[in-house]
């Protein structure tokens, strides 16, 4: 099944965002003047500078953003992106070998789990840890999981978002 | 049952509707200012709760508050 891709660019950088990946953990939300969500379109290019937009992208824990460089296109790249389309180019591959190290967030460093908590958004869950319901039964996970914390998410236990409607709701 | 939780172990969650979330074992809590909130090795052992249900009063731990949903 293709994954969904959106893409955002500016004149330098082309940000991707495959929902399907995106847990809502709210990392990228700390650069707020270009990712904003509730609005469309939700990443806007032009609220922040190449260089934060990129170490935000990097903040990213699951992979739902990347980028890459626009002069790899051969041609100009169109922000309207249709999702039946191929990508002109693998993005399942971003040059790791670029990424300036001690960006991502350490995870295996320890044993056992990291669980972090955010403001108004899910706990956020990593590392060595197992998830069951009451009766017992584990309930099969990511690696990085995100459990809400709002008490609105429509997909139990799990955040889904629904934490961002609140927040703009309640202002 | 076992009683002592080791390091290697991963650290447990278990997930209650409409709340709370326990967790056992070992771990690291980070709260929403970024730093870390040191919990008591025993409590951890035994398993703290969180909210998930978003009433309670004393986030980021359940304060009994589901029960009134
Ligand atoms: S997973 Fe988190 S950091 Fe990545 S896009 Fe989704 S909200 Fe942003
Ligand atoms: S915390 Fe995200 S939906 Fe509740
Ligand atoms: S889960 Fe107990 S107060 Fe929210």
């Amino acid at each position: 099944m293709p994954q969904q891709t959106h893409r955002y660019s500016n004149h330098e950088i082309t940000v991707i965002w495959k929902p399907s990946l995106c847990i809502h953990s709210g990392r990228c939300l700390d650069l707020p003047t270009v990712f904003r969500p509730g609005q469309h379109p939700w990443i806007d290019m032009n609220g922040g500078t190449t260089d934060q937009i990129i170490r935000a992208v990097l903040r990213c824990p699951t992979g739902a953003l990347t980028y890459i460089r626009n002069d790899i296109f051969t041609s100009e790249p169109s922000s309207q992106f249709s999702a039946a389309q191929a990508p002109p180019f693998p993005i399942d591959s971003p040059d790791t070998t670029k990424v300036p190290k001690g960006v991502f967030p350490p995870q295996s460093t320890m044993n056992g789990s990291e669980i972090r908590v955010r403001q108004d958004g899910p706990i956020l869950i990593s590392g060595n840890f197992q998830i069951f319901d009451t009766s017992g039964h584990e309930i099969k996970t990511l690696k990085m999981v995100s459990i809400c914390h709002c008490g609105h998410t429509a997909s139990r236990p799990f955040c889904d978002g629904s934490h961002f409607h609140l927040e703009h709701k309640e202002k | 049952m076992d009683n002592k939780t080791t390091q290697d172990q991963p650290t447990r969650l278990e997930v209650a509707t409409p709340g709370p979330l326990t967790v056992k074992g070992c771990f690291t809590l980070i709260g929403a200012d970024g730093k870390e909130i040191h919990l008591d090795e025993n409590a951890k052992n035994h398993g703290i709760h969180l909210c998930i249900c978003g009433r309670s009063k004393h986030k980021p731990f359940c304060d009994g508050s589901h029960n009134k949903i």
